[in-house]
């Protein structure tokens, strides 16, 4: 029920909603494939990496480049970007997984910042800086114009087919075994499970989805730009899983419509102080985003999905308590790698 | 046209052009060496990667910036501004301990890098908001403002103090870990928290004390290199913390010998990288940074960590 | 009373591990805590130390309430623990990891220097400048326990002191710790080894699954076959 009103409601947006607001609900669903392919990571594997901007980035150019440079057709272009991010993914994971935990992110980070810097500084091939424009003229007529129904609807439909795809997956043998090994890595190992090919295939699919999430980002917006490779925008969409909650399948959409709507809202809020600093843009995005992410570290471990689904859960006994007695045992507690129990287990270092 | 081998190879022949370069490096990496060995003490003893720590060496860079200006007509504004600077980055560093991070010790690393990088977003926008986003700078301080021949070269006489500037810090800090009751007890603490506890050391305030004294050393490292001449700007967090995070991983994350070590080596190929392949010297970083991550994780000088 | 523990509850995490624990030690007493692996044996320790705090349930030390406090306040206090996994700072020294658990000098007849430590475990001495990650097991136990006097406890925990040593490095062990109490200091002991602990101790407490199920002077214990039999291995 709730999922068909959803999608009701998502069908009717461009309908009611000015262009601008399309545009915005279009960059949502797209961050919000991005965080949701980045979970398989962050939440299914506990794996936290830096590199994930990088991917992004190596979808957008893909596409990018291959519609600037060659008279190659979109579609095989639009293919191309997921394709190329699976490859990336594929280096990048190969090499990364053989690190646990802080250096696994840190090397991420490294792999990243080189894809950033090539992004960044090989002018002739990329543009650098001055960013590499999408033009109007390579994209098929329908999609071609920012803010129309047609773009919208391309962009959610990709997207809810690959969060299909990706939802199917994690609810299969494949992802029970990404959580089991989460749990206890050395375990799985032990009981024959090869914990590095199952984590490199969640790496690469992971990267598939990322660069796809590149490809549409480039088409809705038209050009590509070195930022989306850098390892901000990878920290980011570890805001984004965080705040809607890593051990649920949609909380990183949900935290990934919230970052962006709460990025695109505090723009221009302070128009009075955009002046003092003489034409300097300030958003006051980086006081808004760093306090939501003081926030969830520190109150919200489970981020807001979590509270959400615990209060779902309330309610439910609650009723259940007053009519007949309920099915449902106590709700469970706390996934145990967010290290949000009570008390510390004893470990001693040897 | 990337790569510029003639420029490399004419330097290379030149032994004055080498020392020159040499020199160039040290000083950037006993600037690198300050920030990294603050993380680094910071990562030994209470296990959080600090990914704000580039904003402490922009707070101190700040910080000096507007401490100069205010006492501008001061004779010796500098010098108050020098050591002002990183006391006032500590003090920060030790406020924030105590608010912010001492609530997430147990938490999952996720939550630990989540924090940190809401504070990194938080303190350039605080800077950005009281500075505005353009570039700053000071001059040198009249003492130090003129050049030294090198072989023949100018070589700036501010670089060679900051060059013993940091080495007396390095020394210095050698000497308090290695030879004073407080660098035993960090040891101790970053070897075994909970067991140093338990033996009547207040952690929790050490904890503090040790996030202000690596605070302080990246506000230091800010504060020297303003004076250097650097731009200062609300962006220069980001840039610094990834050399810094090299720095570390290379010589070995919780090793002060490593942090060392890993300046020296990241700031001479950076150096001698911008000769060869001017738009890419800090891709070349980063591949060392791979590589040293791929077969020694724990670092050139660092230990194995078990988790 | 030195110490008297009031019905503590402890969990890990989810897991609920004592199930009301209450016991007692007069000044002077050697008191043996004995229970299988898995019994709460550690756990209370770390309760006490504060390194684990009970949820409910008090515990209090010389009259005053520890429980809640951090484990430094509660060292600083009086109380000092000895794990089971020793525990050994392995990058200090021996004399450094001895000088990590000195406070400030007290005024106090008798306190414990490091002159002291290394007079009643005479084997210490000459690995003075050894790295702790060096020593064997026997001498990480002596360290160990050293390191513990040197906060100049009232109330030493040692924690399965005789586990992992070879018989003639338990037997100096044994004489080491019969020296401690003869000087009057009060020692709550967990073993797994009955005969250990029947030997020094004064007084016993069997716990399994988190509660106490026997209490009594060690003759006691010694002669009753049943409990024995039923909570003790062998």
């Amino acid at each position: 029920m709730p999922l068909l009103a959803g999608a009701g409601l998502l069908v009717a947006a461009p309908f009611v909603l000015s262009d601008f607001k399309v545009i915005l609900l279009g960059e949502i669903a797209i961050f919000a494939l991005l965080a949701v392919s980045y979970n398989l990571l962050l939440g299914y594997c506990g794996l936290v990496s830096f590199g994930h901007a990088a991917l992004f980035g190596i979808g957008g150019y893909t596409l990018a480049l291959i519609l600037a440079k060659t008279g190659t057709p979109f579609v095989v272009a639009l293919v191309s970007a997921p394709i190329m991010g699976a490859a990336a993914a594929l280096v990048m994971g190969f090499l990364a997984l053989r690190l646990a935990q802080i250096y696994f992110a840190l090397f991420t980070l490294a792999v990243g910042q080189v894809a950033w810097s090539v992004a960044n500084k090989w002018v002739s091939f990329t543009g650098g800086d001055d960013s590499l424009a999408v033009t109007a003229a390579s994209i098929p007529d329908p999609i071609s114009s920012p803010g129309s129904e047609s773009l919208y609807f391309f962009i959610v439909a990709i997207v809810a087919a690959a969060l299909l795809v990706l939802y199917l997956m994690v609810n299969s043998a494949f992802g029970y075994t990404l959580q089991a090994m989460r749990e206890s890595p050395t375990r799985a190992e032990f009981v024959g499970i090869p914990v590095r090919r199952y984590r490199l295939l969640a790496f690469v699919i992971s990267g598939l989805f990322a660069g796809l999430a590149g490809g549409l980002f480039a088409v809705h917006n038209h050009f590509v730009h070195p930022e989306m490779l850098f390892w901000l925008v990878s920290a980011q969409v570890l805001l984004m899983s965080l705040l809607g909650g890593v051990h649920l399948f949609w909380g990183p959409a949900l935290g990934a419509g919230l970052v962006v709507y709460l990025r695109d809202s505090v723009q221009g809020v302070f128009p009075e102080l955009t002046e003092k600093h003489l034409g300097q843009i300030l958003t006051l995005e980086g006081l808004t985003l760093g306090a939501v992410a003081l926030a969830v570290a520190i109150f919200l471990p489970l981020g807001v999905g979590g509270m959400l689904q615990r209060a779902v859960r309330l309610a439910a006994s609650r009723l259940g308590a007053r009519g007949r007695a309920s099915g449902e045992g106590p709700a469970p507690g706390p996934p145990a790698f967010l290290g949000t129990a009570a008390a510390e287990e004893p470990r001693g270092r040897r | 046209m990337l790569l510029s081998v003639s420029s490399f190879t004419s330097c290379l022949s030149d032994p004055g052009c080498v020392v020159f370069q040499l020199l160039g490096g040290l000083s950037m990496a006993m600037v690198l060496f300050l920030i990294a060995s603050g993380l680094s003490l910071i990562f030994g003893v209470l296990r959080i990667v600090n990914f704000a720590h580039g904003s402490m060496y922009m707070m101190g860079a700040f910080t000096a910036y507007w401490l100069v200006s205010r006492f501008a007509g001061t004779p010796g504004h500098f010098w108050i501004a020098l050591v002002l600077a990183p006391l006032v980055v500590a003090l920060i560093g030790g406020a924030v301990e105590v608010v912010l991070l001492r609530h997430i010790y147990r938490r999952s690393h996720f939550h630990q890098f989540l924090l940190t990088f809401g504070l990194i977003l938080i303190i350039a926008d605080v800077m950005r908001m009281s500075f505005g986003g353009e570039f700053k700078s000071i001059s040198r301080p009249d003492l130090l403002s003129g050049s030294v021949s090198v072989m023949g070269r100018p070589f700036p006489e501010y670089n060679f103090f900051l060059i013993v500037v940091a080495l007396a810090v390095a020394l210095g800090m050698w000497l308090v870990l290695q030879r004073t009751r407080l660098g035993r007890t960090i040891r101790a603490a970053a070897s075994d928290r909970e067991m140093t506890s338990a033996l009547g050391v207040n952690v929790p305030l050490l904890f503090t004390m040790v996030f202000a004294l690596g605070a302080g050393l990246g506000g230091l490292a800010g504060a020297l290199d303003a004076g250097r001449g650097v731009a200062i700007s609300p962006t220069m967090d980001v840039q610094i913390i990834l050399l810094a995070f090299i720095v570390v991983v290379v010589g070995g994350l919780g090793s002060f010998g490593g942090s060392l070590l890993g300046a020296l080596i990241i700031a001479e190929v950076t150096t001698f990288g911008i000769l060869l392949l001017p738009q890419f010297a800090l891709a070349f970083v980063f591949v060392i940074m791979a590589v040293v991550l791929l077969l020694r994780p724990w670092g050139l000088l660092g230990k194995p960590l078990e988790e | 009373m030195i110490l008297e523990v009031d019905d503590i509850h402890s969990y890990y995490g989810l897991s609920h591990v004592l199930f009301g624990i209450s016991l007692s030690i007069a000044e002077g007493e050697v008191v043996a805590l004995l229970g299988r692996n898995g019994a709460g044996k550690t756990t209370t320790l770390r309760g006490i130390m504060g390194l684990t705090p009970p949820s409910q349930g008090s515990i209090t030390f010389q009259g005053d309430e520890i429980q809640g406090k951090p484990p430094h306040a509660i060292a600083r206090m009086g109380v000092a623990l000895v794990p089971e996994d020793r525990r050994i700072f392995p990058d200090l020294t021996v004399r450094e990891n001895l000088a990590v658990a000195e406070r400030k000098p007290r005024v106090m007849a008798g306190g414990w220097s490091v002159a002291r430590v290394y007079d009643l475990f005479s084997g210490l001495e000459k690995l003075d400048g050894r790295k702790g990650g060096h020593l064997s097991g026997g001498e990480q136990q002596m360290l160990a326990i050293a390191r513990a006097l040197m906060g100049n406890p009232r109330l030493l925990l040692l924690d399965e002191p005789a586990e992992g040593l070879a018989p003639l490095v338990v037997r100096r062990l044994a004489e080491q710790v019969r020296m401690l109490k003869e000087e009057g200091m009060t020692i709550l002991v967990t073993e797994q080894n009955l005969k250990f602990a029947l030997e020094l101790s004064d007084r016993a407490y069997v716990i399994e699954k988190g509660q106490v199920r026997f209490e009594g002077t060690a003759e006691e214990l010694a002669k009753n076959e049943e409990v024995r039999g039923a909570y003790l291995a062998l």
